[in-house]
């Protein structure tokens, strides 16, 4: 794959908070690019930064130091107008709870970034049927998130990521508040999307099932790569 | 107990926006209530002092019948008077009477070489009158008589204008002595013009000196009223209570029935400032029962975690009760001290009445005077702040008995 | 346009996820409506009522005089000076002024009155009554067994006040003693008609009334010679303009003046321009403890929901958005509480405006201001305030809103993502 046909690219990119008396550093010169298709997951222990590594991937937060790009656009000389556009259009974030809005249903959800973006109804509605029944969830469409279990709500977090046609999703320890049979299925969901539409994931866990099902590994500790590793296919499970 | 005070008053500043805006509210509530009382009660007190100082006393003594139809002939005669005026004395430490003034009624015509006019005409001890009441102080020209049977009047500023008199000039008071059929006119001069702001009184009063008017109403040694002037006008009530029993025979009527309109227009003017702060009050209040009871439903895992700790209903009842309390202090004492800053504004320097009306007004026969000044007892302050006090403690029982509620185990569950 | 459209939905969604905190803020707005409506409703009764009492009862809406009359009233300073105008004409011409309903040509004198042993001063009106009644209900508080004086019949009608104090009853006869406008001494005996009380305690005191013709003659007083013009017009609060207009308009002999209630009854005018104000001063304080109210609720919603705020960034949903939802939100809490403050307050109105509320067990009437004072206030409706009160409402309630929302709604994702959802 040529060298500069990434999806995300940080530059020597730092982040310091400072909390009372104390600094904290969460990322250190931290430099790396993403490709467009990768499943990328970004492993560590709690306080390494990965958390922190997806919100500046994703124009959520700004670097102190360094340059951060999404394909072809800068985004640390955009303006937070600009951010907001490109989150809208180009970036979809999965949390790790309280992804959906409360007051809407399973399929107002998913179409809501449409909704944002002005897409007229039927061209809408059309979509996000298709979409929800991919991800298994026909028949739950009117069910608002409290109704759900957590599993259908994280996947219906997911059918809005894809609905949406971003060219990156930044998914931020998505399986930490499911059972084994949810997160298994939601990992195997995602896993699906990267192979069929070719969509790029970046993901932040300290799961190892869900290290597994990736093919490239990035580990971090206080702030800093320790390793960046592909996985070759054939020792992938 | 002493950690549960602790924690009741950290527990407060957790949301120091919150419970400042509490605090802001129903202090801002208590400080509304002590200037309103302050400055009706001001206000009030004003419109008494002035009237009985004009027309009544806070007691007044007169004959039977008089304060329904007065009639130039019912009057106190000699015994009568001696009589009461010793008991006043004998009595007069006890009620802080300040003064007691006799005046005869009656009314006639002025005449000067310009104009006549129909006038009313008080017949007033001046020495004693100069002291103490308010005629005195209205002088605007000349000065007024010395003794008891000078033959110089006061007459009001309406008067003098339309019979175009100046002190010095002299003119003919005509009227119908007691009894007679005849119409009896005398000729005095003018020592004194007053303009008291009242219309009524400054176009149609005469003042004369009392033995004076008593020579030319022919009531003899008789008055018609006996008015006592008081310290504290709070004791015109028993006083006047008293004197029924031992001045049988007599009038005995306070200030409240002798001027009934000016009774009736403190009553409705203190009605309309307690319905307005009563409902006041239920608003301030179902917002503070709105936040406390919100808070403490927000709270449900805290309590949760403080029942397996152990910690008692009955201590999580004191403890939202202790905070309830702390919050109702701070509210107390910043709605009391704006309050009473306020109060003390106006308690010196007064509202000038001309902020609001351009000229003079009158309510219940009475001006008002120019500026109003602020009045609040003791008792009705610490009453403003218990009201506020108990208030938002009886506000907090309804939260406090559901902190108190056997708590939700399944909240402790969730990370 | 869709971003409001979903503003519309979310807010109005996010208002039933609580329905009881909703509720509850939602009584509190319609209570402070309620509370309002009420008590605009008593300040414009009595406003009406003090009004009312002021110009009908003996004052009028408006009074002509000639320019030299007042304030001394001097007997000789009549209309047409000495020589005294052709009344009727001068009644017909001042009627062609389209608001003018009512006329009713004045005497005015002093004069002593005395039944034998008791007597008394008294202001002397003559008056024509069936023009009076139709300007002022100064005629209408006879007493029963009362009846008008009738011209020559030298008929009087005293104030109750007056009558007791000179022991005089129907049928009795007076002696009017007074200085007449020649400067001799009148001298008549009048014998008493009715008992008249006004309420105003400085009337009944004192006011006697007789037919105009009669009073002219006692005062040496030609016919066409009378000192005061009083009007009534249809709508009070246009004194001061048909003044101007009479004023200005030559309908009105020369050298006399045209004065609106307001001039005349300075107190009066203050008091109704006060009781505007006076409104106004209630209205802000009742939309700032609402506001507070809000505000509270505001808060605590807002802070409960930062996490999803911080989500709804995320998925790039602007910030002014964000806050127009919130502002949505409250806009509807405002109007529902509105709604039923409004209904509320039209159940109080309707009871006020009927049954009025009765304080005659408490208090009599009250003469202030120049005017009186009845112990039952009746409400009325004025759709100017109480819009101005809704106004004042829906304001405090968005700017409540606004407030906390505002430091939420711009807040960066990254931080609002982070915030905890309970206290």
């Amino acid at each position: 794959m040529p060298e500069n046909e990434y999806v995300v690219k940080l530059e020597s990119v730092s982040r310091v908070y400072h909390q009372g008396d104390q600094t904290v550093h969460a990322l250190d010169h931290i430099s790396l690019r993403i490709h467009h298709g990768e499943m990328v997951v970004v492993a560590g222990p709690s306080g390494s930064g990965k958390t922190t590594l997806l919100n500046i991937a994703g124009g959520l937060d700004r670097p102190t130091e360094g340059k951060v790009w999404l394909k072809e656009h800068e985004l640390t000389t955009m303006n937070r107008r600009a951010l907001a556009q490109l989150r809208l259009h180009a970036i979809s974030f999965v949390f790790q709870a309280y992804n959906l809005i409360p007051v809407l249903s399973a399929e107002e959800n998913a179409e809501f970034i449409l909704l944002l973006r002005g897409v007229p109804a039927a061209a809408r509605r059309a979509k996000v049927r298709e979409v929800l029944n991919a991800v298994g969830l026909q028949g739950l469409e009117d069910r608002r998130p409290h109704q759900l279990s957590g599993g259908q709500q994280q996947r219906v977090a997911v059918a809005r990521a894809i609905v949406a046609e971003p060219a990156l999703v930044l998914a931020d320890e998505p399986t930490a508040n499911l059972d084994s049979a949810s997160a298994a299925a939601l990992l195997e969901l995602m896993v699906r999307l990267n192979r069929e539409l070719g969509t790029t994931f970046l993901f932040s866990t300290h799961d190892p099932r869900v290290m597994r099902r990736a093919r490239r590994v990035i580990r971090m500790m206080d702030g800093r790569i320790e390793s960046d590793e592909n996985i070759p296919e054939d020792e992938q499970e | 107990m002493g950690i549960l005070l602790t924690i009741a008053w950290r527990n407060i500043w957790r949301h120091t926006r919150r419970t400042l805006l509490t605090v802001f509210t129903v202090a801002l509530g208590l400080m509304l209530l002590l200037l309103s009382i302050g400055l009706g009660d001001g206000g009030h007190y004003q419109m008494i002092e002035s009237s009985v100082r004009f027309g009544s006393g806070h007691v007044v003594i007169q004959a039977p019948g008089y304060q329904q139809s007065r009639g130039v002939a019912k009057y106190v005669d000699y015994g009568a008077q001696h009589r009461a005026l010793a008991w006043l004395d004998s009595a007069g430490d006890r009620f802080g009477v300040q003064t007691v003034l006799r005046r005869v009624f009656g009314s006639g015509l002025a005449a000067s070489a310009e104009d006549s006019a129909g006038v009313q005409m008080i017949g007033i001890q001046p020495a004693l009158e100069r002291s103490v009441s308010r005629f005195a102080e209205k002088l605007t020209a000349g000065k007024f008589p010395e003794s008891d049977d000078a033959e110089e009047v006061v007459i009001g500023s309406g008067v003098a204008r339309r019979l175009a008199l100046k002190p010095g000039d002299k003119l003919v008071l005509t009227a119908q002595e007691v009894g007679g059929r005849e119409l009896q006119s005398i000729l005095v001069r003018v020592g004194g013009i007053m303009r008291t702001g009242i219309e009524e009184v400054d176009e149609s009063t005469v003042l004369l000196p009392l033995v004076t008017a008593q020579r030319f109403l022919g009531t003899g040694e008789g008055v018609h009223q006996i008015a006592v002037l008081l310290r504290d006008s709070r004791l015109a009530e028993p006083l006047a209570r008293l004197a029924r029993e031992r001045l049988p025979g007599l009038d005995v009527l306070t200030w409240a029935q002798a001027l009934p309109e000016l009774n009736d227009f403190i009553r409705i003017d203190d009605a309309g400032n307690y319905l307005f702060n009563t409902v006041f009050f239920v608003l301030i209040a179902f917002l503070v029962l709105n936040t406390l009871l919100m808070s403490v439903l927000e709270r449900k895992r805290e309590f949760a975690l403080l029942d397996a700790l152990g910690l008692t209903p009955e201590r999580r009842f004191s403890m939202i009760m202790l905070e309830a309390g702390f919050v109702a202090l701070l509210s107390a004492a910043a709605g009391a001290a704006l309050g009473l800053l306020g109060h003390l504004y106006f308690a010196v320097h007064g509202l000038p009445i001309d902020w609001f009306y351009t000229g003079e007004i009158s309510a219940a026969g009475v001006a008002f005077d120019p500026v109003i000044y602020s009045n609040l007892s003791e008792k009705r302050i610490l009453g403003c702040i218990g009201l506020v006090f108990v208030l938002t403690l009886l506000l907090a029982l309804v939260p406090a008995r559901r902190a108190a509620r056997p708590a939700d185990a399944c909240l402790l569950g969730r990370a | 346009m869709s971003a409001l459209w979903i503003a519309l939905r979310l807010g109005w969604r996010n208002l039933w996820r609580n329905p009881r905190r909703s509720l509850i803020t939602l009584a509190a707005i319609a209570a402070a409506y309620a509370f309002l409506i009420g008590m605009i409703g008593l300040m414009e009764g009595l406003k009406n009522q003090l009004l009312r009492n002021g110009t009908r009862l003996q004052l009028g809406d408006f009074q002509i005089h000639e320019s030299t009359y007042l304030p001394d009233r001097n007997i000789n300073d009549t209309i047409g000076a000495d020589e005294g105008v052709d009344l009727q004409a001068v009644l017909a011409r001042i009627s062609t002024q389209p608001e003018v309903e009512g006329l009713s040509a004045r005497v005015y004198g002093f004069g002593l009155l005395s039944t034998g042993s008791f007597s008394s001063g008294a202001q002397l009106l003559g008056v024509d009554p069936a023009a009076e009644l139709f300007v002022t209900t100064l005629l209408r508080g006879l007493r029963p067994g009362s009846s008008l004086p009738a011209g020559g019949a030298r008929g009087l009608i005293l104030g109750q006040a007056l009558a007791e104090e000179i022991h005089a009853r129907p049928g009795a006869e007076v002696a009017v003693v007074t200085q007449s406008a020649d400067g001799t001494l009148g001298n008549d005996l009048f014998h008493v008609v009715g008992i008249l009380r006004t309420g105003l305690s400085y009337q009944d005191r004192s006011l006697a009334v007789t037919h105009r013709s009669d009073l002219q003659e006692l005062l040496a007083l030609a016919p066409g010679r009378v000192h005061e013009v009083a009007g009534r017009i249809r709508d009070p609060l246009r004194a001061d303009r048909v003044c101007a207009l009479l004023n200005g308009s030559g309908l009105l002999p020369p050298h006399t003046k045209a004065q609106s209630w307001g001039e005349l009854s300075p107190q009066l005018r203050d008091y109704v321009k006060l009781s505007e104000s006076t409104n106004g001063l209630m209205i802000f304080l009742v939309a700032l403890f609402a506001a507070f109210g809000v505000l509270n609720t505001t808060m605590m919603a807002v802070f409960e929901r930062t996490r999803e705020i911080g989500m709804l960034g995320s998925l790039g949903m602007r910030p002014a958005l964000i806050l127009l939802t919130i502002l949505l939100e409250s806009l509807f809490l405002g109007l529902l509480g509105l709604a039923g403050g409004f209904g509320i307050g039209a159940l109080i109105m309707s009871y006020l405006a009927t049954h009025g509320w009765d304080l005659s067990r408490w208090v009599g009437e009250v003469s202030m201001l120049g005017t009186r004072m009845d112990p039952i206030l009746k409400g009325a409706w004025s759709w100017g305030q109480v819009g101005w009160a809704a106004g004042g409402l829906i304001a405090a309630t968005l700017l409540a809103a606004f407030l906390p929302a505002r430091r939420v709604a711009w807040m960066q994702p990254v931080a609002a993502l982070a915030a905890p959802t309970e206290g």
